[in-house]
């Protein structure tokens, strides 16, 4: 019974905030050092609004004070705090895979002493208790033998056969069936196989990041037995893969990045700040150290100025509708004049046709004359277009209109973040052919990092607009903002097409100005887009 | 062709030297990894008295791989889909290179005998199923006279 | 390599088409969802852009023979459409007009036809030919 009290220790009740209060102290220290970037502290800046929203300031001015953002790319951990407003912050850091292990090494510090057993043993345990540390305590002060038993890790009854690996002058294998083998490997349960295959079933095995158990039943194979099968300590390639049933179990906390091939797992630590998130029609959007921005609550790219549902329904939609609407996201366009393919190769939305120089619009293809000013037809959804046909088709069309509008701002979007490579070139080129320093590059990507974002969240004001009622005003003050939006972003995009090392320099306050410009911008664009959501003028219905 | 492993080579002997009761399995003269297998439906079960077609083929990577196996006769089971692939764990998740050709077919006949409509295939079997289980017996008994009678 | 029978071979090419391929391009299934031999299919193929074809969708019909993949499937287009390898009347693909067909290889599936007419439909030579009229069939 004594021992049961102390467990309590152990034994979360409420698992979360157990594991929250774990979180939020030693180990946020301890892995903070491992990433040096992560020191820079780094807010949501472009969602949150500082008060009540005032409708017609579009300018976007009231923000400019209030951006705290660091300029590097680079960020990990956010302070835990309340805007002053109420609204809520997320506290979050972004991990490496290695350090997800240490973090799951580094808990089960706290439980090792009461199992005296192996780090290995226990996260073969976890893995079959599916990493809940409560039930496997539970079991495991009840009845420590049947736990080992059932997890593999010892043989129901005894066995005097020796476990590890063996050497024959002539064995028969009844995996491969071939005969003469030497080198075989069994556990104390005696069902013993050569070596090759032991090799070759382990290997196939190592990345699902589950136990493997012997060939016949389901003792399980220890890291000292994969070690020496296999060789190449490939125990501990079976360790880091198991880290994939830990966070299935706490994904609360935790969250791959849902971008292709990257590996960051978001931890975020004051998850209860998540839950206010949706009553302010805001999204708990986390950035990994690659830079991919994204929500930790749906697990979709960075979607404002809409919010979860918006997005979800959005997504839903586009879905269903392009098996009957093909639109194919286009990288290359006939030259509206001369007919010459022209291939979008920067996120300009501005093509100058390298045959004709005919400059035009990529999106609507007209002239670009106009498009620089005030006014823009290609984020409008003209109504004077309807001409009397039937409602599904008009509701369809104006779906296409938006649709196709979101899809070329996506690909923009791609095409930036291949700019965005460029530039770290550009940066490098800076750095050795002219001698200037690090810091004093790090207007460029902080340039590339307010484009790519301006870009998502003009992408993602479609489907806000699609949503909303055309004949309120603030969708029209929404609309008037997504224009500006356009074109802050279009004139970065083309400052940025700029190669030369010396000119990038010596335009440095342009560079500047313009990425702040679409950062204010970007935050008054969200805003309004929130406005909407919040005054249920935009209601997204699928 | 390349030379057959010799554990497939075993394996086909044992099979025909020594055969299950009610499962036969034979390979192609052109293609030894590739079978030609008839399972007979398990006594007491809405599949008695049929004579069940199934193909089963040994993937490159056998017996680390579970080999391939599919009904050719048309058949109504919760498990087994239109086009005849099998929901069977074993040919899944828990194959293991210990198992062979042989424990999978008894697998695959114990499937028959108890056919398991929570773990569904083929959704709409699943559903008559658990619906109304005497109706869609029947049915299994009449595709089974239908599709799979002794010829 | 062993050599996967023709219906386990299938049955990739069914579990491959139906997790889909993008929503570009191409796409497949089961003419007869209950279709146990697995012989006849249905295929779309997606209009290349800056061609005649564009925004286009080309249904076609192919058959894969007892001897599938060893042999390559017979295909004919349902959709008209107006293409050298395309036989005006029936819409069916000649096999020696067309090279994907005329060198089979067992390795080709039916993504590589439906992708490699695709192409066909880009060449210089053939994008801007006259089509007919949009939803008419052979």
């Amino acid at each position: 019974m004594a021992y049961s009290v102390k467990l309590s220790d152990y034994l979360d009740g409420d698992e979360d905030s157990v594991i929250l209060e774990f979180e939020s102290d030693s180990e946020i220290d301890e892995l903070g050092e491992v990433d040096e970037d992560s020191s820079h502290s780094y807010s949501e800046v472009n969602e949150f609004s500082d008060g009540p929203s005032d409708k017609k300031d579009t300018g976007g001015s009231r923000y400019l004070d209030a951006d705290q953002k660091k300029p590097s790319w680079g960020r990990g951990l956010t302070e835990m705090a309340y805007e002053s407003s109420g609204v809520p912050k997320l506290a979050y850091s972004c991990l490496t895979t290695d350090q997800m292990f240490d973090l799951i090494l580094a808990r089960l510090e706290r439980i090792q002493p009461i199992f005296e057993i192996s780090y290995g043993d226990i996260i073969v345990m976890l893995q079959k208790y599916g990493w809940s540390e409560e039930r496997l305590l539970e079991d495991w002060t009840e009845d420590q033998e049947r736990v080992l038993v059932s997890c593999g890790l010892k043989l129901a009854t005894s066995s005097n056969r020796s476990r590890g690996i063996q050497d024959h002058s002539d064995f028969v294998c009844n995996i491969c069936c071939e005969s003469n083998k030497q080198r075989t490997f069994r556990l104390e349960c005696g069902h013993e196989y050569c070596i090759e295959c032991y090799k070759h079933y382990i290997k196939d095995k190592l990345l699902e990041g589950k136990i493997i158990s012997c060939m016949s039943c389901s003792l399980a194979l220890k890291n000292p037995d994969i070690d020496a099968i296999v060789g190449d300590n490939s125990s501990q390639t079976l360790m880091r893969s198991s880290i994939k049933g830990f966070i299935h179990k706490h994904n609360n906390h935790y969250k791959w990045c849902p971008f292709v091939d990257c590996n960051c797992v978001i931890q975020v630590t004051n998850i209860s700040a998540l839950s206010e998130f949706p009553r302010f029609h805001l999204s708990p959007f986390v950035v990994c150290n690659n830079h991919h921005r994204f929500c930790f609550k749906c697990g979709l790219e960075s979607h404002a100025p809409g919010d979860c549902q918006v997005a979800e329904v959005w997504v839903k939609m586009a879905q269903l509708e392009s098996a009957n609407l093909n639109w194919v996201l286009k990288n290359t366009k006939e030259c509206p004049k001369c007919g010459v393919n022209i291939e979008k190769n920067g996120g300009c939305n501005h093509m100058t046709c390298q045959s004709c120089e005919y400059e035009f619009c990529w999106i609507c293809e007209l002239p670009w004359e106009g498009h620089g000013g005030g006014f823009f037809e290609c984020t409008r959804f003209s109504k004077d277009e309807k001409n009397g046909a039937t409602e599904t088709k008009n509701s369809l069309r104006k779906y296409t209109f938006y649709y196709k509008l979101f899809s070329e701002h996506e690909n923009s979007s791609k095409l930036d973040w291949a700019l965005g490579l460029a530039v770290e070139q550009k940066v490098r080129a800076l750095q050795e052919n002219i001698g200037i320093s690090w810091i004093e590059t790090q207007f460029l990507p902080e340039s590339i990092r307010s484009l790519i974002e301006g870009r998502t969240t003009l992408k993602w004001s479609f489907p806000v607009a699609f949503y909303s009622d055309p004949s309120h005003n603030l969708t029209k003050i929404f609309v008037d903002n997504q224009a500006l939006l356009v074109s802050a972003v279009e004139d970065l995009s083309q400052l940025l097409q700029v190669k030369d090392p010396h000119d990038i320099i010596a335009r440095k306050l342009e560079f500047y100005n313009k990425a702040r410009f679409v950062q204010s911008r970007n935050r008054a664009l969200s805003e309004c887009g929130r406005d909407l959501l919040c005054k249920r003028i935009c209601v997204p219905r699928g | 062709m390349a030379s057959l492993p010799k554990r497939i080579i075993k394996e086909t002997e044992r099979l025909v030297l020594d055969p299950v009761p009610g499962i036969n399995a034979v390979p192609h003269e052109d293609n030894l990894r590739y079978f030609q297998v008839t399972i007979e439906g398990p006594q007491q079960s809405p599949y008695e008295d049929g004579v069940f077609e199934l193909e089963l083929f040994l993937p490159d990577d056998y017996p680390m791989e579970a080999p391939k196996v599919r009904f050719l006769t048309k058949i109504y089971h919760p498990n087994i889909d239109r086009l005849g692939r099998i929901c069977l764990d074993v040919l899944k998740a828990n194959w293991s290179p210990a198992l062979q050709i042989r424990t999978v077919l008894l697998s695959v006949q114990a499937l028959l005998a108890s056919p398991n409509p929570n773990d569904p295939l083929a959704n709409d079997v699943a559903e008559d199923w658990l619906k109304h289980e005497d109706e869609a017996i029947a049915k299994a008994r009449e595709w089974t006279k239908q599709y799979a009678s002794r010829k | 390599m062993s050599k996967i029978p023709r219906s386990f071979r299938l049955l990739e090419e069914l579990e491959k088409g139906e997790k889909g391929m993008g929503p570009e391009s191409c796409s497949y299934g089961l003419a007869h969802s209950d279709d146990i031999t697995m012989t006849y299919w249905n295929g779309t193929i997606l209009g290349p852009p800056h061609s005649n074809h564009e925004n286009r969708i080309y249904s076609v019909a192919l058959e894969c023979g007892e001897e599938y993949p060893d042999k390559p499937p017979k295909i004919k287009f349902i959709s008209k459409i107006n293409l050298p390898c395309v036989n005006q009347t029936t819409g069916k693909v000649e096999e020696d007009r067309f090279e994907t067909v005329r060198s089979w290889k067992r390795s080709y599936t039916m993504e590589t036809l439906l992708l490699d007419l695709r192409k066909e439909m880009a060449l210089p030579a053939n994008k801007k030919l006259p089509q007919p009229t949009e939803g008419t069939n052979f």
